[in-house]
């Protein structure tokens, strides 16, 4: 950003940092409300479960090394592969994208001090806190919806849009069928009782209208990187910005109507399947559209070929293969043949490695230099990249080969005399490549963090809002609400200076309290000045009384379970006794 | 723009209706029930969907030895609850024209009208347990979960309401104008959901 010059605009910015200072220690981080901290904390949390998530996956494929591996017993061979699963999906990629990336990133990049629903974001946190750790405790348990917020966005945020929207409808259809299946368990209800009116299809049912949609909820944050770093490192604007943003709000729709893809084998009416089978094929058209924008913004550029970027066309490439394998599943008899084979594992760790945690590791180095006010290694960067994309490729493309030959999966072991056995070779030894490489990567930012040169506010020129602040950003996000005209606004330079002048003028600093302002939903005039929350021990608390109540509802005790519920009727009493001046 | 508006300002009745008037944005605690709203609306249709599609693989529905759900009582209560948005219409309109005094009135009227709903239906629900349980059949599983599912939306809109009128004791804010609003938006949901609870629950007797 340009000059601050007079003494009146420092004196502006000192009352900003001190009306907006978060209490300082633990307590601070506990009682935080402030949307970089909440994104910071799930962050780590996520990362812990990748680590976890992904030492199971390294105990599975040392297991399949060789045929008639006995590192774990089937008992436990099935543990580990559940958890696995369940960590990546629900531990892992959701929580990182919409509540690290998502939190930390949206209100940089529109130019707000805070999300909508400060404390309620705070409360989410927790709460997945507390249902992550008690699945690691031993039960199941679901975990609510986030939603973001929006005004002029650029395509970052539409895709997060289509995100919170998906999250929104989707969620419910799986608390529903999680419900039935605890009446089923606990009360002795009938929902999936065959023998009394009952139908286990109706599980299958709501967890993929859940679980399709889920799909795009993990891939979607993806593209979003994806279309963030592609125009910051080509030096040019995304090809066709309107139709990639419908692009990215149609998948989350169509993702709605394709459910019952998953549940081919099962015997379905064939009308039903081929209608499926068409709306899968449609999914092709807003994929394809993103692609091609992706690789005509690459091709029409002048890329510079650093860490961020290399990892975005890993996902292109990685996106591409596990798109084609995809599209083969839309036909009926092809994936009646190799449901339940190893070419699925194939195809969904091609998607959801590649294609979803590409871009999030991608997006990981790209914002590094943001949040730590660092710079990485890059070549040590870079090196990372190739080590995953080596290991990644050698795991997860011989299982295509051992899915066609019949390999089924979630098999604990496998006997000598089928020929899988080299194949198996090859993907633990790519699983260990793979962990190398992002140990490397770890050891990369952990180094930057303290021994990295100053990134300065824009180390790569990049497009968005967030780069026109300090790294790390202050508390406060931005001084005066920025001016926007573009979905490139660092690019717009008069707008910038437009901001400086008013922030000189003092016009607009909202330096009288914990402000910010408030427009109006469809043309965005301002309207009003809104008092947002600060630090508060409501969410923590609630949370915890929460977590408690279904903790209780799982284990038995229907007294505590009770206790707990009349602490949480309290302390959400508590969340409301102090009244905010803002609503 | 030293005319800049700060809403919080308006700690009086007079002053919220004010800002009420004037204000064109919606503000965050609307746009949070509407979000809300969404997603029980999903729930509720994952609910319903979940009904038909039993019904749709069964041969008999109710299944045999289960009679008929009555028709007239669940019609009547259903009447009575929706009948109460009137009252917690006119308190959204008092509350906005700062007339704290009738707000708390015309609260009270729907509160009062929803418990005895509510202690009707509870009444019928525990009779209902007592023929057909739900360890018998996915039909009253069904039955009871769609049911409980609106009964406890019903103890949420009066426990929000109890909270309203608690607030409204002390007059008319901005805070609690917004507070009042979410309330009766809530209300308007559960009174539409109602609706289409009723007519799922004695559709087998049409």
């Amino acid at each position: 950003m340009a000059t601050v010059s007079t003494p009146e605009t420092i004196r502006r910015l000192h009352r900003l940092d001190r009306i907006w200072q978060e209490r300082p220690g633990v307590l601070g981080w506990l009682t935080t409300t402030d949307h970089k901290r909440i994104g910071i904390l799930y962050l780590f949390t996520s990362l812990a479960f990748f680590a976890a998530g992904g030492t199971e996956a390294l105990l599975v494929r040392t297991q399949l090394i060789t045929p008639n591996g006995s590192t774990l017993s089937p008992a436990a061979f099935n543990t580990t592969m559940t958890m696995h699963g369940v960590t990546m999906i629900f531990l892992f990629v959701i929580p990182i994208s919409t509540g690290a990336f998502g939190n930390y990133l949206l209100p940089l990049m529109i130019g707000a001090r805070d999300m909508a629903y400060p404390r309620l974001n705070a409360f989410s946190y927790w709460v997945f806190l507390g249902s992550g750790l008690f699945m690691y405790v031993g039960v199941a348990t679901g975990n609510g919806p986030n939603a973001g917020w929006f005004d002029y966005m650029p395509l970052f945020c539409y895709a997060f849009l289509a995100v919170s929207f998906a999250l929104v409808f989707a969620l419910p259809a799986l608390s529903v069928d999680c419900l039935f299946l605890e009446l089923d368990r606990r009360l002795g209800f009938n929902f999936f009782n065959v023998g009394h009116g009952g139908n286990v299809l109706l599980w299958q049912h709501l967890f993929w209208i859940f679980g399709h949609p889920e799909v795009y909820i993990i891939i979607l944050p993806a593209f979003g990187i994806a279309t963030s770093i592609i125009p910051t490192f080509t030096r040019r604007r995304m090809v066709a910005f309107p139709m990639v943003a419908l692009a990215e709000i149609l998948v989350a729709f169509i993702g709605f109507g394709v459910w019952a893809h998953h549940m081919f084998s099962v015997g379905l009416p064939t009308i039903t399947t081929i209608y499926f089978a068409a709306a899968s094929m449609i999914v092709v058209i807003p994929s394809a559209i993103q692609l091609f924008a992706w690789l005509t913004t690459l091709v029409t550029g002048k890329p510079t070929f650093t860490t961020p970027l290399l990892w975005i066309i890993g996902f292109i490439v990685f996106f591409i293969i596990g798109g084609l394998s995809g599209i083969m599943f839309a036909a009926i008899p092809f994936d009646q043949q190799l449901t339940d084979t190893y070419f699925v594992v194939a195809h969904f760790h091609f998607i959801i490695f590649g294609a979803a945690v590409f871009p999030l590791l991608g997006g990981i180095y790209y914002w590094f230099p943001k949040v730590t006010g660092r710079m990485y290694n890059e070549p040590a960067g870079q090196a990372s990249f190739w080590i995953t994309a080596l290991g990644s490729a050698l795991t997860f493309f011989p299982m295509h080969i051992v899915g066609l030959l019949g390999m089924p999966r979630r098999v604990y072991t496998y006997p000598a005399n089928v020929g899988w056995g080299p194949y198996n070779l090859s993907e633990t030894i790519g699983s260990y490549i793979l962990a190398a490489g992002l140990v490397l990567m770890v050891v990369n930012l952990v180094w930057s963090y303290f021994r990295g040169p100053a990134s300065g506010p824009n180390p790569f020129g990049g497009a968005t809002l967030e780069w026109s602040i300090p790294s790390p950003p202050p508390e406060y996000n931005f001084p005066v609400i920025p001016t926007v005209s573009s979905a490139y606004p660092m690019w717009d330079v008069e707008d910038r200076e437009h901001d400086v002048d008013k922030l000189n003028r003092g016009e607009m600093v909202l330096d009288q309290g914990h402000e910010t302002p408030a427009s109006t939903t469809l043309d965005g005039y301002f309207d009003e000045i809104l008092d947002m929350p600060s630090n508060s021990p409501w969410p923590v608390v609630t949370a915890l009384m929460i977590t408690g109540v279904f903790a209780m509802i799982l284990t038995g005790h229907l007294v505590a379970m009770s206790v707990f519920l009349g602490l949480f009727a309290l302390s959400v009493m508590g969340w409301h006794s102090v009244e905010p001046r803002e609503a | 723009m030293s005319e800049v508006t700060r809403s919080m300002e308006a700690t009086s009745g007079a002053g919220a209706a004010r800002v009420d008037r004037r204000r064109r944005a919606l503000p965050n605690g609307v746009w949070g029930v509407a979000l809300f709203i969404a997603t029980e609306a999903a729930l509720f249709g994952t609910l319903f969907a979940t009904y038909f599609y039993f019904r749709f693989n069964s041969p008999h529905w109710p299944p045999q030895g289960v009679e008929n759900p009555k028709v007239a009582l669940p019609l009547i209560l259903t009447a009575i609850l929706v009948s109460t948005t009137i009252p917690v219409f006119f308190a959204g309109r008092a509350a906005r024209a700062g007339n704290a005094r009738l707000a708390w009135i015309l609260f009270f009227v729907a509160l009062l009208i929803q418990g005895g709903y509510f202690g009707v239906q509870v009444h019928e629900f525990l009779g209902d347990l007592q023929k057909f349980p739900p360890s018998e059949s996915a039909y009253a599983s069904i039955y009871f979960t769609l049911l409980g599912a609106h009964h406890a939306h019903v103890v949420v809109g009066m426990l929000i309401e109890v909270w309203v009128l608690g607030k409204l004791l002390g007059g008319i804010t901005n805070y609690r104008l917004i507070g009042v609003r979410v309330a009766t938006y809530y209300w308007y949901f559960v009174n539409l959901l109602a609706i289409g609870v009723v007519f799922t629950q004695i559709y087998p007797a049409l």
